[in-house]
């Protein structure tokens, strides 16, 4: 009786599931063994797309730049979050007004964002290039977007002011850590960053596992800065895979090779989380 | 702005244009408005312009093959015009290139003259309309004209042959000269064709179109626009190209070899 009603509780969520996410993948899947221009018919290919899309330099660099992007999440963003955490946690005057302010860009829209970035960086207009020449470092003065060794790293930097959500989670699985456990550290003389580094840090694991996925999630699907701020160029050095999925679908027609590109992003995002969700039970067991 | 510069006359030459621009920048004007995002439409503009004026259009319309001398030496001139283009040519779209006409950064934009009635309405009257210089070498006529117009007409493969034949008979009907006229002067549809057209024609549809119409038919020839005469997947790469050509990673025959790959 009891495991009917276990179905019948779980039959909303299964049925959303399969229907938005289960069915699409195998559709995803079966169009990706043809080609097809989204008008004609289509024709059968075998796996010739994956083969085009794993010799495809585009898409090489594509995957790359998503693995950068991750990787500023990883390295950078979330030890941005937590230090912002720990240091709103000391409850310093105004905490509430700069948690506000940190999640703000997190409510705004990512394409207006990402065209004040694109004025931020413009070479002759840009805020950045006037405040170089502001401070007498004029000669430091670029078009970021468009030079090679710049674009990328340009197009990454915007990611820092969502830092807002990651400290939020993190300032919530550090309102939960008991009060005696700190009163505790205090009598045992641990001060500041001691508390911070041998108490805080290691009770917010639950919270990294969890940033780690949201941001993995936000890299793999992150579409409108290099759309909007260098549409991939120059020389495709911005392009993301999701970028990827879009032109190959939308510029090229190539519908099959989008899809081959939707499944290795999905695949990608799958190892990503058993690798997280691995490395947190190893902890566990620890 | 030109006269500004000292240009009294808009040069005819491509030659005598790159001075012009040279004589803009010291002026503290920028040349054309160019850029290589979405699909480079002012790029390839002005690339299909100069290739006509080196190979003529009849060899252009003709040509099975972008990598042929006049094509190169055509890439090799844009690359001069883009030093005196704005910076954000690299990676600029359609909007920005069209903003920096419009707030003055640039002097020039090659597009359709219907192009002048988004501007500002106090602008305008400073605006002109010139012809495409040409080499002033004969192989390409003054007043040569490169379109985004073109109107294919396709059908599916039959198995019956009454029914082919029938379909072969609408072709020729819908393409005889008095249907591209209904076409164009009826259903507003803008085709690159040459038609002999009245003034009591002309009065008949909207400014543009009439204007068009006009630009078209004293036009000596027609060429489209070479993007549009790409496949879909060759289009997709050209701005890719285009930039890795401005920034030197490869030359204007490895362009046109690409390009030729691709296509």
């Amino acid at each position: 009786m009891k495991k009917r009603y276990l179905i019948l509780y779980l039959f909303p969520a299964i049925f959303f599931a399969v229907v938005f996410f289960i069915v699409p993948l195998f559709y995803i899947v079966y169009i990706s063994f043809f080609e097809w221009n989204g008008l004609n018919a289509m024709k059968m290919v075998g796996i010739q797309n994956y083969i085009s899309v794993l010799t495809d330099k585009n898409f090489i660099l594509a995957f790359k730049n998503t693995i950068v992007w991750i990787l500023a999440a990883v390295c950078i963003h979330i030890p941005l979050g937590l230090m912002l955490a720990l240091l709103l946690n000391r409850k310093i005057c105004g905490w509430k007004v700069f948690r506000v302010l940190y999640f703000l860009p997190n409510v705004i829209s990512i394409t207006a964002l990402a065209f004040l970035w694109y004025f931020i960086y413009h070479k002759d207009m840009g805020l950045l290039n006037w405040l170089l020449e502001g401070i007498g470092m004029g000669r430091f003065a670029k078009g970021w977007l468009t030079e090679l060794g710049t674009a990328l790293p340009a197009t990454i930097v915007p990611f820092a002011i969502y830092v807002g959500l990651t400290t939020v989670i993190f300032m919530t699985q550090l309102a939960t850590i008991s009060d005696d456990l700190k009163e505790a550290a205090l009598l045992d003389g641990a001060k500041g960053w001691q508390m911070d580094l041998h108490i805080y840090v290691p009770l917010v694991k639950p919270a990294i596992v969890t940033n780690v996925m949201l941001n993995v999630a936000f890299c793999l699907k992150n579409f409108e800065y290099p759309f909007v701020m260098t549409s991939g160029g120059p020389v495709n050095t911005t392009t993301t895979l999701a970028l990827y999925i879009y032109k190959k679908m939308m510029n090229a027609n190539q519908y099959g090779i989008s899809m081959v590109g939707s499944i290795f992003t999905v695949l990608l995002g799958l190892c990503l989380m058993v690798l997280v969700n691995g490395l947190q039970r190893g902890k566990k067991g620890d | 702005m030109f006269a500004e510069a000292g240009i009294t006359e808009f040069p005819d030459t491509w030659d005598g244009l790159l001075e012009a621009c040279k004589t803009l920048q010291d002026a503290g004007y920028g040349g054309f408005s160019l850029f290589t995002g979405d699909d480079a439409w002012y790029s390839i503009n002005l690339i299909t312009a100069l290739w006509i004026a080196n190979d003529g259009a009849v060899t252009v319309n003709a040509s099975t093959s972008f990598n042929t001398p006049g094509m190169i030496d055509a890439l090799n001139t844009y690359k001069e015009f883009c030093k005196y283009s704005t910076s954000d040519v690299i990676g600029g779209n359609y909007s920005v290139a069209g903003a920096n006409f419009s707030s003055k950064k640039t002097t020039m934009a090659i597009d359709g003259s219907w192009f002048t009635s988004y501007q500002d309405e106090a602008v305008i009257p400073s605006i002109g309309v010139a012809p495409m210089p040409t080499n002033g070498d004969g192989v390409a006529q003054q007043g040569y004209l490169v379109t985004d117009a073109q109107t294919p007409w396709a059908a599916s493969a039959q198995t019956d042959p009454a029914k082919e034949a029938a379909i072969a008979e609408f072709m020729k009907f819908i393409t005889t000269e008095e249907s591209t006229k209904t076409l164009t002067m009826e259903g507003s549809v803008v085709l690159s064709a040459k038609l002999e057209l009245s003034d009591a024609d002309l009065a008949g549809v909207t400014e543009q179109m009439a204007s068009y119409l006009e630009t078209n038919g004293d036009a000596p020839s027609r060429t489209t626009n070479l993007q549009r005469n790409l496949s879909t997947q060759a289009g997709a790469e050209l701005p890719t190209l285009l930039e890795s050509f401005l920034l030197d990673q490869i030359t204007a025959e490895q362009f046109c070899e690409q390009l030729d790959e691709l296509n």
